[in-house]
């Protein structure tokens, strides 16, 4: 046993209490995942063994002796390293150089650069990940930047290396490398521990399972005696039912794209893209992410111009014309990043529940916003969607990507709109709101509306859409039906393989 | 007017006592940039610094006193800066401009008050002749006729600013500790998670970098001239803001940038024995700042654009 920590507490100072008597071990060399829905507890107790919180009572032990961290570099001295979901890197500088920060490798008062490639470069041999050291870590892509994280934490000898979230920004492929690389962290004798709520990954790679559930630790599965059905059942409290569908038979085209074409400095971003959307029916893009997704969503709602081609909501073109104009055309958009696109960040989240309708009744007249209306309006999206916040005068970035997440697909899908696009709608939220969401999406096709659906989870398009198409390299390579699906053939044609 | 070597050496000579108080003003705000503190404070340190220079020559006749007195203000003016912007998180334009305004103030009042004008006390003071910086001529360099008039009349500070632009380079880009500076202003947070002490780097690095204005405030007042002229900095603080947007925080680029903004302001003074309208002469070096500006950012845009 590396490292205990005993009936530990943590109340906040607002009386929430975080975690409730959380006892947990790890053992040398394992890959340990704590598993839980958003706000189960388990990103505090992860931050009390990093030191970023102080827990309230209990105990923490590393080899047998009791530690109180008081920063996370008491952790890091006691050999606990953290993969942060959002990357600590230094962009500007290189790969080398962000591994020694700190423990910077000298001559004198001077830097040994020579010395610190070399370094670098034998470490990333010796844990097999490869990396470049002199590369410029902002030129790296996503997966290799979480690697140079990992390397920084090698670097500084951690025994205990945490994982948050890894694989919520990666691709399928970078997934698949990280896991290899647990496992090879693991075998060479670092102990590992996940935190996720993937549990396809965690039954990949995981010995041993924790489950938390509103603060407090549920149960402890060994890998080999539990099921992923298990443990969504123990992480909702509720069996999770599969998906039944009820084929509805699509109506008149509401979503229409025709030989659509954008160019960006010389290279076409997409190309010929001809697809459609009828009403009663959800469509699926999927594809490897950075094939033309994100220019594509943007296209169509108005966020960039393309250079030929149609749209057309509901019959009418709406080709490069002003969001407003398109929205009103009869489109809502749930966009890929709730941050950028989706929300204004310092405005309340009432401000963010009303946004796109400010000028419409009920909640102006003459020019005027009517801030009781807007108050009970944020207030019913928030209870409706789950939506975890304090006060409706709350700063959306105050809100957790989740949440925030909840309250932007809340405000879209509360238009009623008959076209719907939806990207990545239920990233970073936990199953049960994920279940909620999808439940939803459902309801609208149901009611009759278009959806379109792009998702970097594969599961996610499999088990909603009516029709998939896939999209690679700017071009759509294959299009299924419902019941003609398969997810191998799926996964070629996303990596640019040949239609069938 | 003729286009000789003498009068091209002259010009040159101008430039270089232009751009020394220039460059060390910019060195400063290198430093700060690289920590990301945005010191908007330069012009009112400035303008401090060298009355203090020069006030405390006025009282003491000790030149060595008075670059001392000058830099220690110049570095308590930057802590405060420092301690407000970094420490208790004030806005560093507020911050920046209420040191400025003050020092335009403080400086006026205290002209009064001490010499009793409100506009130019020069070296001959009721209190006698006051010297400034001991000129340097330098064996080998003052036989040379040409040369030698480029190098007239410079002082051992003016020298001294070129040395501290390649010291400043090989701190922040060779050392441990401009390592973690820089990396400090791309990102503080994960400087700080990795347990730096994010603020302190900030406060300490600016303040000592602050001494260097304390040197160019010297050279204003003690330098080419011995003379305090009511708001004697002239915005060379902002065009030092601007020399250092140019070479976007790296010493030895600051050493270009800050030729070129001291080039223009000594051409606006050699072509006022020209018939050149005066007006028209002294907004040269505000012109062609803001017409660097621009060729810098549309040919930045371009390469980036290209890149993309």
């Amino acid at each position: 046993m590396i490292f205990e920590m005993k009936d530990i507490t943590k109340v906040y100072e607002d009386g929430v209490v975080a975690n409730d008597s959380v006892s947990l071990h790890l053992n040398k060399g394992e890959i340990l995942s704590i598993v839980g829905e958003n706000g189960a507890g388990k990103s505090t107790i992860m931050k009390i063994l990093y030191g970023l919180v102080k827990p309230s009572y209990g105990e923490i032990y590393v080899k047998g002796e009791r530690m109180r961290f008081r920063t996370p570099s008491d952790a890091m001295a006691a050999g606990i390293g953290m993969v942060q979901q959002h990357f600590m890197l230094f962009e500007e500088m290189t790969v080398a150089e962000n591994i020694v920060f700190k423990n910077e490798i000298r001559k004198g008062l001077f830097m040994d650069m020579d010395k610190t490639i070399e370094t670098v470069r034998a470490l990333s041999e010796k844990y097999s990940l490869t990396i470049d050291p002199s590369a410029r870590s902002a030129d790296c892509p996503v997966g290799l930047r979480q690697r140079v994280e990992i390397l920084k934490i090698l670097y500084q000898n951690a025994e205990i290396i945490i994982f948050d979230e890894p694989s919520a920004v990666l691709t399928p492929l970078e997934v698949d490398a990280l896991l290899e690389t647990l496992k090879n962290l693991a075998a060479s004798g670092k102990s590992i521990v996940l935190i996720t709520h993937k549990l396809q990954e965690v039954m990949a790679v995981s010995d041993r399972i924790y489950v938390m559930r509103a603060g407090k630790v549920v149960a402890e599965r060994m890998k080999s005696e539990t099921s992923i059905e298990e443990l969504a059942f123990l992480m909702v409290g509720h069996p999770m039912t599969t998906r039944q569908i009820p084929a509805v038979h699509p109506g008149s085209r509401l979503l229409e794209m025709k030989a659509l074409t954008l160019t960006q400095d010389g290279r076409d971003v997409l190309k010929d893209i001809s697809i459609h959307v009828d009403a009663g029916e959800i469509v699926g893009i999927a594809g490897v992410s950075g094939n033309g997704q994100s220019e594509l969503i943007q296209c169509i709602t108005g966020l960039c111009a393309s250079t030929s081609g149609q749209v057309l909501v509901q019959g009418k073109d709406v080709t490069n014309r002003s969001v407003r104009e398109i929205r009103d055309a009869g489109l809502a958009h749930i966009s890929e990043d709730r941050f950028v696109w989706g929300s204004a960040v310092q405005a309340t989240l009432e401000e963010n529940a009303l946004m796109g309708r400010q000028d419409s009744a009920p909640f102006s007249s003459h020019g005027l916003v009517r801030h009781s209306t807007i108050r009970s309006y944020a207030q019913k999206l928030i209870q409706d969607f789950g939506v975890k916040a304090s006060s409706p005068t709350q700063k959306m970035q105050e809100l957790s990507g989740g949440n925030a997440q909840k309250l932007v697909v809340a405000r879209e899908m509360s238009m009623n709109t008959p076209v719907l696009i939806c990207c990545e709608p239920t990233r970073g939220i936990d199953i049960g709101a994920m279940e909620s969401i999808h439940d939803k999406l459902v309801a609208r096709r149901e009611e009759g509306a278009a959806v379109l659906l792009v998702s970097s989870e594969l599961t996610e398009i499999m088990s909603l859409s009516d029709r998939i198409y896939v999209l690679y390299g700017g071009k759509i390579n294959g299009e299924f039906q419902r019941d003609a699906m398969d997810d191998k053939h799926l996964g070629l044609l996303m990596v640019g393989g040949a239609r069938a | 007017m003729t286009l000789s070597a003498e009068y091209l050496a002259t010009v040159l000579n101008s430039t270089l006592r232009e751009v020394t108080p220039l460059l060390l003003v910019t060195l400063c705000a290198c430093v700060c940039s690289k920590v990301s503190v945005f010191n908007i404070a330069l012009e009112g340190t400035l303008l401090t610094s060298a009355f203090f220079a020069f006030l405390t020559q006025y009282f003491t006749r000790n030149i060595y006193l008075s670059v001392l007195v000058s830099v220690l203000v110049a570095m308590l003016i930057t802590f405060i800066m420092a301690f407000f912007i970094v420490h208790l998180n004030g806005q560093s334009m507020i911050v920046g401009m209420a040191i400025n305004t003050f020092s335009l103030g403080f400086t006026t009042f205290m002209l009064s008050m001490v010499f009793n004008t409100k506009g130019t006390v020069n070296a001959m003071t009721p209190n006698g002749l006051l010297t400034g910086l001991t000129k340097l001529s330098i064996p080998g360099l003052r036989d040379i006729p040409i040369v030698r008039t480029v190098f007239n009349n410079l002082t051992v500070i003016d020298y001294l600013a070129f040395a501290l632009a390649i010291v400043t380079y090989i701190v922040m880009y060779k050392t441990v500790i401009g390592f973690r500076l820089r990396a400090i202003g791309i990102n503080k947070s994960a400087a700080s998670s990795l347990g730096i002490r994010v603020k302190r780097y900030q406060i300490i690095s600016t303040t000592i970098s602050g001494g260097m204005i304390g040197l160019a405030g010297c050279l204003l007042t003690l330098g080419s001239v011995t003379l305090f002229t009511q708001n004697i900095s002239a915005a060379r603080g902002y065009v030092a803001l601007a020399a250092n947007n140019l070479c976007k925080g790296h010493p030895l680029g600051a050493l270009l940038s800050s030729f070129l903004f001291g080039f223009t302001k000594a051409l606006a003074s050699v072509l006022q024995n020209t018939a050149a309208k005066q007006q028209l002469l002294e907004c040269i070096p505000y012109v062609s700042t803001i017409a660097a500006m621009a060729i810098y950012n549309v040919i930045a845009r371009r390469k980036s654009k290209a890149l993309s």
